[in-house]
């Protein structure tokens, strides 16, 4: 299968033209017969959005409206992208999308939806004060690459959430690859062996720890481009579950990258090679969370 | 890494926690500058030159972000001010070939205070601190004219050293559209200017304020910028307590000094506070990134 990675700067609040360049992308993806294309967290939005953000979000039915119509290709796309999304009960989540288009139909399908649950408000970070935690962690089924995770930014830095997507499947086989978006500021410039920010470098230390401990193939996009003080690192990859990069992004600058990866391969290869079967101690994690859990005054 | 970087590290001892990557750091500013600018509807920068080696490293980061042609600088001498400076300002503008002028202050700054009802200073450190922040005040209303006539923004230059010290004029050399230095320690800028090629006298020379004749920062402060950048970024960035600074080694009276400035000066790094009154009120619950509304 072909992915492309769009490692973007989307405009702040600039929602009409963001829709644009993603119509444009997508279209481009299409004709190209590429299989699944992922934009980074918010890449509809613009990540500072502060006092902003209620204006700027929209329903998942609104959204796919606004991607509707994009001149088909031969076979289907997936698209994975990242939005303010409003809820039926009018809440704010910073939310991304995996949806489907098909050759034959306008209109793309939701296929699966992710709302941010864990929203860093801490030190440069305050995103609990606009948007609300999501409340479920599911893994899907994508027609492209089976058992699947889609996590945002924060999400990936609570490995809670990436077992659970991991044993999240029938006889608790989870996802088999995980598909991170995210919007990572650059900063910790002491550096100075190779031209890297110390938050990518905790970024490429963690894609290759999920991916190896959790033998799935990690696909990670984050953007780029400059909002107020921060410049975003970008350095969007993809890591096989033996720790290879099949993709690197550049760091600051846009860019839109494709690669042929045969998942199926990569993952009967690790399997084999390291068959741990994650879900054999889901009843004895759970019993353990419940009684933790239950215990108020440790 | 770029040789003069490192020679640099070598020559001043410049602990590693106080180093950059140079390359890193130009890139980012380089394309905070260019999107910050341009985003916002404008397409220039006017900075002001001194000669010093902080608003030469502004400078040579906007020509490079916004090419030398959209890239203003203003030298703005005072009748004391050392003929030094002036040329190593007029060295970056002509390694730079950027537009340029030369905005001589002594009679605007000399006519204020000829005014019989302006008083005298209470002594000789009161009057030039005073007529210091008054011409660093003069400079700031020419760079805001030119940026009116120019339609540019004008480029900060304070660093995080003078920053955090409170080291500077308020909304004298510290006002600025936007500012590419404020989270580099005064150390750091040496490594970005030997990166970026700014002439090395401007390397060479003692930091100076050039307030008043003979003036040096580290005089005035009483340390040397390395020994004060490698508090601050104990203190600061690794958010060390002063206790630990001077047990593993620090100078007690440095790590006093500066724990004190940087607490004393906090009313410099902040907008003027606002009492509220309503219900949303400007930075409390009325709260927009600065990209918003454009």
């Amino acid at each position: 299968m072909k992915i492309t990675l769009a490692q973007i700067a989307p405009g702040l609040g600039r929602v009409e033209e963001n829709l644009a360049r993603h119509r444009e992308l997508i279209a481009a993806a299409w004709a190209e017969g590429v299989d699944l294309l992922v934009f980074p967290e918010l890449s509809v939005t613009g990540y500072l959005l502060r006092d902003d953000t209620a204006r700027v979000a929209r329903s998942t039915e609104q959204l796919i409206g606004e991607l509707r119509g994009i001149a088909p290709g031969d076979k289907p796309l997936d698209v994975v992208l990242g939005f303010i999304e409003l809820s039926a009960g009018r809440q704010c989540y910073n939310a991304a999308v995996y949806l489907r288009y098909e050759p034959g139909q306008a209109t793309p399908v939701l296929v699966h939806r992710h709302r941010k649950v864990h929203l860093p408000t801490y030190g440069m970070f305050d995103e609990r004060r606009y948007v609300n935690p999501g409340q479920r962690l599911a893994a899907f089924d994508s027609p492209v690459l089976g058992r699947a995770g889609l996590l945002v930014c924060e999400d990936l830095w609570h490995p809670a959430t990436v077992y659970t997507l991991s044993v999240d499947g029938p006889g608790f086989e989870g996802m088999g690859v995980l598909l991170g978006i995210a919007n990572s500021p650059a900063r910790g410039v002491d550096n100075t062996e190779g031209f890297t920010t110390a938050n990518l470098e905790t970024w490429r230390r963690l894609n290759r720890l999920y991916a190896e401990i959790f033998g799935v193939l990690v696909v990670h996009v984050q953007r780029v481009g400059v909002e107020d003080q921060y410049i975003f690192t970008g350095g969007s990859e993809i890591v096989t579950p033996s720790g290879d990069t099949l993709l690197a992004a550049p760091l600051f600058d846009e860019a839109i990258l494709s690669v042929e990866i045969d998942t199926e391969l990569w993952l009967r290869a690790h399997r084999a090679s390291s068959p741990r079967a994650l879900g054999e101690s889901v009843h004895v994690v759970r019993r353990e969370l419940e009684r933790i859990g239950s215990e108020v005054y440790r | 890494m770029n040789d003069r970087v490192e020679a640099l590290w070598a020559a001043e001892s410049i602990r590693p926690e106080l180093r950059i990557n140079t390359a890193v750091v130009e890139k980012m500013l380089v394309a905070f500058i260019a999107d910050e600018v341009t985003k916002v509807g404008f397409g220039k920068i006017v900075v002001g030159l001194s000669g010093g080696i902080d608003s030469a490293v502004s400078y040579y980061l906007a020509a490079k972000a916004l090419g030398p042609e959209n890239t203003h600088a203003v030298l703005m001498p005072y009748r004391t001010s050392s003929q030094a400076s002036l040329d190593d300002a007029m060295a970056c503008v002509d390694d730079c070939h950027t537009p340029h002028v030369v905005v001589d202050i002594s009679d605007q700054v000399d006519a204020y205070y000829a005014q019989a009802v302006v008083p005298a200073g209470r002594d000789d450190a009161d009057d030039r601190l005073r007529r210091g922040n008054k011409m660093a005040r003069e400079r700031m209303t020419i760079l805001y004219d030119f940026s009116q006539h120019l339609n540019a923004l004008v480029l900060g230059t304070s660093n995080k050293t003078e920053l955090l010290l409170g080291y500077g004029t308020l909304h004298g050399d510290m006002a600025s559209a936007l500012n590419p230095l404020g989270d580099l320690y005064k150390t750091q800028i040496r490594q970005l200017a030997a990166h970026l090629g700014v002439p090395q006298p401007i390397l060479d020379k003692p930091p100076t304020a050039d307030l008043f004749v003979g003036q040096t920062d580290e005089s005035q402060l009483g340390y040397p910028y390395t020994a004060i950048d490698a508090v601050l970024i104990e203190l600061i960035d690794h958010r060390r307590p002063a206790e630990h600074l001077v047990a593993v080694g620090h100078d007690e009276a440095l790590v006093q000094r500066v724990s004190r400035l940087v607490g004393r000066t906090q009313f410099k790094r902040r907008l003027p506070v606002i009492a509220k009154l309503s219900e949303r009120t400007i930075d409390r619950d009325f709260r927009y990134s600065r990209d918003w509304g454009y």
